[in-house]
C-alpha cells in the first residue's frame, strides 16, 4: 500500500486528512508532521511514496518544501493542499514541481487526486481551470 | 610758476575734492537707505528748496522693514534694487550687500528654468511658486515666492515676497510620516485578521466539511433516509458558502498578491478577481512598472484602485474599465476610466455624503503626498487620475 506523508500544521485538518486516507483503505499514512524541517527528516528515514503538503507552513513554506523535495527526491511526487484557489499559489506550486494542487474545499477528492498522481498524472481540484496553469 | 606747473598742482587737489564728494554722497545714500534722512535741502537757481521724504510712506516702510517675510524689489532685468532685512536673514547675508545681485543667481541651477517661467508669468498676472534660495553657507532655505509686476509713473520693476516654508515643510513631512504609519498599522491589522481567518477559522471549516462528507459517504453505503440526505446536502452547501465568504474576506482584507509583488502585478490580479466576482472586464495598459514604490504607498494605491473599480461596479452601469499605469513629469500616474453613465463630478465631490468613499481616498493620497482628480459628466463616463511621487522601494510589509 502506498505510504503517504502528511505535512500540515493545523492539527484538526491533519487529523481529518489522515482519517480520509486511512478510511479509503488505499493508502497507509506514514506520519503527520507540522513543518518542512520535520518532513525532510521523515523523508530521509522512510520510503515515502507521496508527500501531501499544506501550502502554508511555518518557517519554510509548503511551496519551498515542494521545491526541496523535487530537487532532492525527484522520484517522490508532492501534492499541495491549500485553502487558496488563486492562480498565484497554484502556478507557484506547479512551478516548484508539485504534481497536484487540491483546494481544501475539495478535500473529499483527495483520494482520487492522490491515485491519479501515483499513476503518473498531474491533478488539479475540479474547481480549478487546468487550462490556466498548463506550463 | 609756469602754467604747466600750476596745472600739475591742481590735479591732486581736484582728485582729493572729488574723493571727498564721493564719500559724502555715499554717506548720504547710506543714510537714506537706513531711513536716517527725513528731508533734503536742495539749492536751486531760484532759491533753496526743502524736499521732504513722503511721510505717508513711513508706516509702510516700518512694516516692510519689520515684517517676517522677505521683501525684494527688482529692476526689470532681475537685479535686486532693494531688499528688507528679513530677506537678508533668510539667506544669511546682509541686505545691503544683496543690492545689485541678480535675484536668479540666488536660485539653484536646477530650479532656474521653473523660476524663469514664473518670473515671466508675473508680468501678466502675478505668480507664485516654491523654490530654494541659496544661503551664504551653501545650504538652501525653502521659500514660497510671490512675484508681482510693478508699473507706476515713477518705477517699473518686480516685487517679490519670500516666505520661509521650512516649518511648513517639516509639518507636511511629519503628516506624511504619520499617514504612512497609519497605513502600515492598518495593513498590519488587516493582515493579522486575515491570517486568523485563513490559518484557523477556514481550516476548521474545511475539516468540518471534509468530516461531514466522509460521514455521508460512509452512511450512503449503509443507506440513509432521503430526508437525512437532503439535510446533509443542505449542511454541506452552507459550509461551502461559509468557506467562500471567509476566503473572500481574508483576501479582501490582505490580498496575498500585495506581499512581495509589484503594483502592476497586484492590479493584474485584481482585474482577474473583478472579472470573476463582478464580471467587470478591465483592460490594463501598464506603461510603467511602478517598481519604485514604497510598500505603504503600493498598498494605498492598490486600495484606491480597488475602491474606484468597485465604484464602477456599483454605480457606472459599465461592464468595462481601463487602468493605465504610466510615468509623467517624474510622477507616477494611474488613470481609471470607464464609459459608463458618469455623474456631475463637481456636485458629487462637494457633497461629503455622496462622495464619502472618494474623499477618503483623496485625503489619504494627499496625506501621503499624492493626489486624485475626478472628471465626470452625466452620460460621458468617468476618468479618475491618481498621481504620486515614485520614491525608493522599501522593505516589504509581508510578515511571512
Amino acid at each position: 500500500m502506498p505510504l503517504i506523508l502528511i505535512v500540515e500544521d493545523h492539527k484538526i485538518v491533519a487529523e481529518v486528512l489522515a482519517n480520509i486516507l486511512r478510511r479509503s483503505g488505499k493508502f497507509e499514512v506514514a506520519g503527520i508532521v507540522a513543518s518542512a524541517e520535520d518532513a525532510l527528516e521523515q523523508l530521509s528515514e522512510q520510503n515515502i511514496d507521496l508527500v501531501l503538503v499544506d501550502v502554508s507552513l511555518p518557517h519554510i513554506s509548503g511551496i519551498e518544501l515542494v521545491a526541496m523535495i523535487h530537487e532532492k527526491y525527484p522520484h517522490i511526487p508532492s501534492v499541495v493542499i491549500s485553502g487558496h484557489n488563486t492562480s498565484l499559489y497554484i502556478k507557484r506550486s506547479l512551478d516548484a514541481g508539485a504534481r497536484g494542487y487540491i483546494v481544501k474545499d475539495d478535500i473529499h477528492d483527495i483520494v482520487k487526486g492522490i491515485q491519479h498522481v501515483l499513476t503518473g498524472g498531474t491533478y488539479l481540484s475540479k474547481q480549478l481551470n487546468p487550462a490556466k496553469f498548463n506550463k | 610758476m609756469t602754467k604747466r606747473n600750476k596745472a600739475h598742482q591742481q590735479v591732486p587737489d581736484e582728485a582729493a575734492e572729488l574723493r571727498n564728494r564721493l564719500e559724502e554722497t555715499e554717506e548720504t545714500l547710506r543714510a537714506i537707505r537706513q531711513y536716517m534722512v527725513d528731508a533734503f535741502v536742495v539749492t536751486q537757481a531760484n532759491g533753496v528748496k526743502v524736499v521732504t521724504l513722503n511721510e505717508a510712506d513711513f508706516p509702510y516702510r516700518i512694516m516692510v522693514e519689520s515684517m517676517n517675510e522677505g521683501a525684494v524689489t527688482l529692476i526689470p532685468d532681475g537685479t535686486i534694487f532693494y531688499c528688507n532685512p528679513r530677506f537678508g536673514q533668510m539667506i544669511q547675508r546682509e541686505a545691503q550687500e544683496l543690492v545689485g545681485v541678480r535675484f536668479q543667481d540666488l536660485i539653484p541651477t536646477d530650479q532656474q528654468d521653473a523660476f524663469n517661467i514664473l518670473f515671466n508669468q508675473a508680468e501678466r498676472h502675478g505668480s507664485r511658486g516654491e523654490f530654494c534660495l541659496q544661503m551664504a553657507g551653501g545650504d538652501c532655505v525653502p521659500v514660497q515666492l510671490s512675484i508681482y509686476h510693478i508699473a507706476t509713473d515713477e518705477f517699473t520693476g518686480i516685487s517679490i515676497i519670500a516666505t520661509d516654508i521650512t516649518e511648513r515643510m517639516r509639518s507636511e513631512e511629519k503628516i506624511r510620516s504619520l499617514a504612512s504609519e497609519l497605513t502600515r498599522a492598518e495593513q498590519e491589522e488587516r493582515h493579522r485578521i486575515s491570517q486568523i481567518l485563513h490559518d484557523d477559522l477556514q481550516q476548521r471549516l474545511f475539516a468540518i466539511k471534509a468530516q461531514l462528507v466522509l460521514l455521508r459517504t460512509e452512511n450512503d453505503e449503509n443507506g440513509i433516509s432521503p430526508s437525512m440526505q437532503a439535510h446533509l446536502n443542505q449542511l454541506q452547501g452552507w459550509l461551502s458558502d461559509t468557506i467562500t465568504i471567509t476566503r473572500n474576506l481574508s483576501i479582501d482584507l490582505s490580498p496575498i498578491v500585495l506581499q512581495g509583488e509589484g503594483l502592476t502585478e497586484a492590479i493584474t490580479w485584481l482585474s482577474a478577481q473583478m472579472k470573476e466576482q463582478y464580471d467587470l472586464q478591465i483592460y490594463i495598459d501598464a506603461k510603467e512598472s511602478f517598481s519604485n514604490l514604497d510598500s505603504h504607498m503600493r498598498v494605498l494605491l492598490f486600495q484606491a484602485v480597488r475602491e474606484l473599480l468597485f465604484n464602477i461596479v456599483k454605480h457606472a452601469s459599465s461592464a468595462q474599465a481601463t487602468v493605465t499605469l504610466e510615468q509623467k513629469d517624474g510622477l507616477g500616474r494611474i488613470t481609471i476610466a470607464d464609459k459608463g453613465k458618469g455623474f456631475d463630478a463637481a456636485a458629487v465631490m462637494n457633497d461629503p455624503k455622496t462622495s464619502h468613499g472618494l474623499l477618503i481616498i483623496q485625503d489619504r493620497l494627499s496625506l501621503m503626498g499624492g493626489s486624485m482628480e475626478v472628471t465626470s459628466k452625466p452620460g460621458e463616463g468617468t476618468i479618475v487620475v491618481i498621481e504620486t511621487q515614485l520614491g525608493k522601494p522599501d522593505t516589504d510589509l509581508s510578515t511571512g
